[in-house]
């Protein structure tokens, strides 16, 4: 009934390997980030990160090991993640954006004068108008 | 009694089944988790595109060590654990709690560094996002106290997913030490193996954004 | 391995016995994990939610009968229509059918004898009744008035209502919601009669899978926006706040892409009550039926593309805003696709116009015009004069009231005998789906000519020229309200003196009318194995000579 006696040394040799590949990963990940990318790039400072999930879900929580059906929930999570983060970035990413001026000048600003100079209202303030508390 | 599993449910047509079932459902709550953090994350990538030098200068103000060595504390306790699944594979409890002990140890000390040193050390140096003074002053103060909104949120929620990884775990060797996991029988064992590497997963995400990114 | 079932144990009282005599003590209810127990539970809690959030209904349009507002105080009227909304949509419109016919009928539909987690099915009801109890708590102390959306700053920092009492409840319901999706999700992947393939599977059974892709998806975005603005409002850390550098809408953009799903949370049920309902009495196999599958996966999809359009004049980008209308109109397909299908089963038909089939069919005529509406208020142009009008109001409660709620009294009418065991009364049941049809439209088809005037929403008071319109919504309401009082007293006279009910009374095909009425506790003596797909109804005139094939047969 009991099939052949897993090899436990060898399975536990691999997971050794796979968590001192993972830590490189990370070493490799760390010192990206002490380097002078400029700001725009630095979120590609987590692409070793993305490879150390990668390890984490392969070998230690064994993914591909499973039925189907888990596979299939991993790529609907992440699916779903990408349509959150693409689709919800995509207006504040595009918006047009006003200074928004410090509180306290705002307050302090002349209402008939701010009118005559017709600069832009901040975000918020254009936000508040637009949904305004009810009475 | 030596079966599948300590009872199995009528709807299934095997121990087999319901095990199979089990980890599936487990995946599946994990999936749910990716989207919980996923609006986290959101957040975060608005809150960075609209203050970017707040952002920078605010993760500077992080405490780089603490996060690096959190990271290895936590990947060498997700690999106890997973040793630990290998053991119990081969019927061996003994080396299962072991490696459990091993896991709680290492996330304990991921808990005591995160809320015992870091947190106490960012909020004396004046990094609370909704305290009257902070630490950022001028035309980035704005940015830098939402940068540390989501990092307190974030690590916190994380810590919270931590505390309760480390009942399951305790609840784990405490069945294990009762003598209920054999070769054959040992989803629980597998599962709560599953949740605990999703906490790594969630935190090898959170550790660029928060410490790296920003470090220019 | 075949030593492996021997550990499977069912008790003798489980196969002999209904579920409804296997223990009769509240013990035996409340600690239950049997899925029909639970659904039994459900109904009941969702049946109070129904009537309370109509309570608040009944009063809104109450106080909209004059141009000044009956009720006097605004800060009442804001706190009502608020309770109004989440109640309805967290505590009823959201759960109502999944809960309760999808817990009671999925095992059975599938030949299965529970569902996976049947614990985990009693703990989503007591999370439900304790998010439940948190908010209805909230809203009897004092209420909020953030009507159901919370948007920030309005929730996070002016609203002087119990906002985060509220939003705590919500939280914890939401956890139920997570909880029987997955469990619906595991059940449909595993537990599955022997020959029950995917395209064998009932239309119901496959929007219920949809269903819980949503609910397992979304919902934890809500959680996490909730939890958000909660931390924003109690403890200032607020990542919403402008002040801080943060994006007020972002937490638009974040309640939407749950709330945008919820929608169709709340109509993909209705969808899969109504394609089993009309094959059976237009005794058809139903047109098309890979494509009504697919068109419900597609819709699961789909609805995660499109939450932009509620925030067409919110001030956010043009760009996105018009990528948001685009796929606002895709998702209008598939629906469209299931409307057509239900019309080609009826067409040729053998029609019975028993109550469950008058409920469907006004639901066909009321979700289109909902639907059709819809694209009205996803074309950018239009929605700028229609948003945050009465037109919007309209639209909103063709799709949830007029499809939604008329499915829910349509599958718990077709279900009724195989859930109770009694059959209800025929003529009353015919009345009461006729006076609802009538005083929805009387109630929600003014509010379209309302808005289109330019009615704004969620105000106490409104111009003097409103008034006639105002008043026939009302008028309709007291009719609608009459419509719904009628099944609960009907319903529960038949649960004492109703007639008994046959296993198959519809001569209906899918599993669950092959065992008898009520089901014993174990659902199925003989685990059923299925032979062919799901609506093979025969021609009613060829019935005597070829003998109706059931979908699947018990085999010993």
């Amino acid at each position: 009934m009991d099939s052949a006696r897993p090899d436990v040394r060898a399975q536990i040799d691999r997971l050794l390997k796979a968590w001192g590949w993972i830590l490189l990963l990370g070493a490799i990940e760390f010192s990206l980030a002490l380097l002078p990318i400029p700001h725009a790039f630095r979120p590609l400072i987590m692409l070793p990160g993305l490879a150390m999930i990668a390890g984490v879900a392969l070998f230690f929580m064994e993914v591909n090991r499973g039925p189907a059906i888990v596979r299939a929930f991993a790529v609907a999570a992440l699916f779903w993640l990408f349509v959150l983060l693409a689709l919800g970035s995509c207006d504040p990413f595009t918006r047009t954006e006003y200074k928004v001026p410090p509180p306290n000048l705002e307050r302090a600003a002349d209402t008939s004068k701010r009118q005559n100079q017709a600069r832009p209202l901040s975000r918020s303030a254009v936000i508040i108008a637009r949904n305004p508390p009810a009475q | 009694m030596n079966s599948t599993t300590a009872s199995v449910g009528f709807q299934y047509r095997s121990g087999a089944d319901q095990n199979e079932a089990a980890l599936a459902g487990m995946w599946l709550f994990l999936a749910t988790e990716v989207l919980f953090f996923g609006g986290l994350l959101l957040c975060f990538i608005v809150g960075r595109h609209a203050n970017p030098l707040a952002f920078d200068a605010a993760a500077r103000e992080t405490t780089l060590w603490a996060g690096t060595v959190n990271t290895v504390l936590l990947l060498t306790s997700s690999l106890a654990y997973a040793a630990g699944i290998v053991f119990v594979r081969a019927g061996d409890s003994r080396r299962l709690m072991r490696c459990c002990f091993g896991a709680l140890v290492l996330g304990g000390a991921f808990i005591v560094l995160k809320f015992g040193v870091e947190w106490p050390g960012d909020i004396s140096q004046h990094l609370f996002p909704a305290a009257a003074s902070f630490k950022i002053g001028g035309a980035l103060e704005g940015g830098a106290r939402l940068f540390f909104v989501f990092y307190f949120i974030s690590t916190g929620l994380h810590g919270l997913h931590m505390l309760i990884g480390v009942v399951l775990v305790v609840w784990i060797m405490l069945r294990a030490r009762r003598g209920e996991f054999s070769a054959h029988y040992h989803t629980p064992v597998v599962a709560v193996g599953l949740y605990w590497s999703f906490v790594d997963i969630v935190w090898l995400t959170l550790y660029p954004l928060i410490y790296l990114v920003g470090r220019g | 391995m075949s030593a492996e079932s021997a550990d499977i144990k069912i008790p003798a009282a489980a196969v002999d016995r209904s579920y409804l005599h296997d223990g009769t003590s509240l013990k035996s209810w409340l600690l239950t994990t049997d899925h029909k127990r639970i659904a039994i539970l459900y109904f009941a809690s969702i049946t109070a939610f129904f009537f309370l959030g109509g309570a608040a209904a009944a009063l809104v349009r109450f106080n909209l009968i004059t141009p000044q507002g009956l009720l006097g105080s605004p800060e009442t009227y804001n706190r009502l229509f608020t309770m109004h909304g989440v109640v309805m949509v967290w505590f009823f419109l959201v759960p109502a059918v999944p809960v309760t016919l999808g817990n009671f009928i999925i095992p059975l539909m599938i030949g299965a004898r529970d569902l996976a987690f049947p614990r985990l099915n009693l703990f989503s009801w007591y999370l439900f009744m304790v998010g439940g109890t948190i908010t209805l708590w909230a809203l009897f102390v004092g209420g909020l008035d953030t009507g159901w959306t919370f948007y920030t700053p309005l929730s996070t920092t002016y609203s002087k209502g119990h906002v985060a009492l509220a939003a705590a409840g919500i939280f914890v319901a939401g956890f139920s919601s997570i909880a029987t999706g997955l469990n619906f999700i595991i059940t449909i992947h595993r537990l599955r009669a022997p020959g029950l393939t995917w395209y064998r599977l009932p239309v119901f059974i496959w929007s219920m899978y949809s269903l819980s892709v949503l609910l397992v998806l979304a919902t934890p975005v809500l959680a996490i926006t909730l939890l958000l603005m909660l931390l924003e409002r109690l403890f200032h850390i607020g990542v919403f706040d402008p002040a801080v550098g943060g994006d007020p809408l972002l937490f638009q953009h974040l309640f939407w892409f749950y709330s945008h799903p919820a929608v169709y949370m709340m109509i993909l049920p209705g969808f899969g009550v109504i394609s089993e309902i009309i094959p059976a009495f237009a005794r058809r196999p139903i047109f098309g039926y890979k494509f009504l599958v697919w068109a419900s996966v597609a819709i699961a999809v789909i609805s995660f593309f499109v939450w932009g359009h509620h925030m067409f004049v919110a001030g956010t980008s043009v760009y996105s805003a018009v990528l948001f209308s685009i796929l606002s109109y895709m998702v209008a397909v598939p629906s469209a696709i299931k409307v057509f299908n239900w019309l080609g089963t009826l067409h040729k038909g053998y029609i019975h116009f028993d109550a469950p089939m008058l409920y469907a069919l006004g639901f066909i005529g009321l979700f289109t015009i909902g639907g059709v509406t819809g694209l009205w208020v996803a074309a950018l142009a239009a929605d700028v004069h229609l948003t945050q009008t009465y037109f919007v109001v309209a639209h909103f409660h063709y799709i949830m009231v007029g499809g939604m709620v008329s499915a829910y009294f349509g599958g718990l009418h077709y279900w009724w005998p195989k859930i109770t065991g009694r059959m209800y009364p025929e003529a009353w049941a015919r009345i009461a789906a006729l006076v609802m049809f009538i005083g929805f439209n009387l109630t929600f088809f003014p509010q379209f000519i309302l808005g289109y005037l330019g009615m704004p929403r969620r105000y106490a008071t409104y111009a003097p020229e409103f008034q006639v319109l105002n008043v026939l919504s009302s008028a309709g309401s007291t009719i609608l309200a009459a419509a719904y009082l009628l099944p609960l007293a009907y319903l529960l006279w038949s649960l004492l003196h109703g007639k008994r009910a046959p296993q198959n009374p519809w001569r209906a095909t899918g599993l669950e009318w092959q065992t008898p009425s009520p089901p014993p506790t174990v659902n199925f003596i003989a685990t059923p194995h299925v032979t062919q797909g799901p609506y093979a109804y025969a021609r009613p005139d060829k019935e005597s000579s070829a003998k109706e094939p059931p979908h699947g047969e018990a085999h010993e």
